[in-house]
């Protein structure tokens, strides 16, 4: 089966800042899908996380968008990460002290889940489901670790891209509050 | 590594006059509109604001008799200017900061209802410890899950959060 030629993986981090935004940021995630012809992929703990806290329904943020994307199809929850595979495994603990290192923080704060993009990145790069991956995330050292720890595992820099929500699409780059622009 | 090492058990919701500011969103807003946009006069910012002009000046009023702002020409309509705000306060034993990001931060509030929500439930305080967060996070030095692990909140409410500051410090 041939696989798509590029996936895009959109992280919790956009995904919520997205939500603040009632329907204008999601619109323009969905006319990027229409126009690279994809599927964005979330993990499942990017949906979870997204969806899952019912605590914080006080705040004016709906991701209601995300659950109606699923619906649409311009969005899809992947399967977990293999983490019987070793190197998907490994990635995974890399990126977990990559973001220790860079955040100055211990390795237990930083749970194996928060890797689970890049573990999947590698998983589609090495099973030809992809030869181009794309993650957005606002979250730097996650962006800095998958454009430095996948090349490291067979793949050209090329095939690996890491872009800020304001990068991948410009409405996500406004200012809530255009007073003080 | 602030986030980390900094005290931050003490109320900040307690003090002098100078704490007004903290707690008048609309006078903290004034405060950052002249700071976005020197030499504007008071009609402008009641055209913005959609208060009343009498209101307007009582408030520029005040800014100006703090220290906050200053009238940048001789004529009229006046027109004012901000400037930058870093205050150690001290309380007894303990210090601490009163800078323009935070009043900014306390201004959005009237338009952002993510961080007015934000307030209700972490109080100026939490507000505080979330913008030194938030220079953490565009400069590259924390993820959103940290934070909301090392803060006790959901990693949902500290993504919100560091959404709706960030323009703030990325001025």
């Amino acid at each position: 089966m041939a696989g798509d030629s590029e996936v895009v993986f959109i992280d919790s981090s956009v995904l919520i800042s997205c939500g603040r935004r009632e329907g204008t940021r999601f619109q323009a995630l969905a006319r990027e899908a229409r126009h690279r012809d994809t599927v964005f992929r979330l993990s499942p703990q990017v949906y979870a996380e997204v969806t899952g806290d019912r605590a914080v329904d006080t705040y004016a943020s709906g991701n209601s968008a995300v659950d109606e994307a699923l619906q649409e199809g311009w969005m899809k929850v992947t399967e977990s990460p293999s983490y019987s595979d070793s190197a998907v495994s490994k990635i995974m603990d890399q990126v977990r002290r990559f973001i220790a290192n860079a955040s100055d923080r211990s390795e237990d704060i930083i749970e194996k889940a928060d890797a689970e993009i890049v573990g999947l990145a590698l998983e589609m790069l090495q099973n030809d489901t992809a030869d181009r991956v794309i993650i957005v995330t606002n979250d730097i050292p996650l962006g800095e670790a998958a454009e430095s720890l996948l090349p490291q595992y067979g793949f050209d820099n090329e095939q690996i891209t890491w872009l800020l929500g304001s990068e991948f699409a410009d409405e996500l780059a406004d200012d809530f509050v255009s007073d003080f622009e | 590594m602030a986030t980390r090492e900094a005290n931050w058990d003490t109320p900040l919701e307690t003090g002098g006059e100078v704490f007004e500011l903290l707690g008048n969103a609309r006078k903290a807003w004034i405060y950052t509109y002249i700071r976005h946009h020197p030499a504007t006069t008071v009609q402008a910012i009641a055209e913005t604001l959609d208060l009343p002009q009498r209101t307007v000046y009582e408030y520029v009023d005040d800014l100006e008799a703090a220290g906050f702002i200053k009238q940048s020409n001789d004529g009229r309509p006046a027109a004012y200017t901000a400037h930058e705000i870093d205050l150690q306060l001290k309380d007894g034993d303990t210090e601490r900061r009163l800078t323009t990001e935070l009043v900014e931060a306390i201004a959005r509030r009237t338009r952002d209802d993510d961080i007015d929500t934000y307030i209700d439930r972490h109080g100026l305080d939490g507000l505080a410890v979330a913008l030194a967060y938030t220079r953490e996070y565009v400069d590259g030095s924390v993820t959103h899950q940290i934070m909301a692990r090392e803060q006790g909140i959901s990693p949902l409410e500290a993504g919100v959060i560091l959404d709706a500051l960030r323009p703030i410090v990325e001025d």
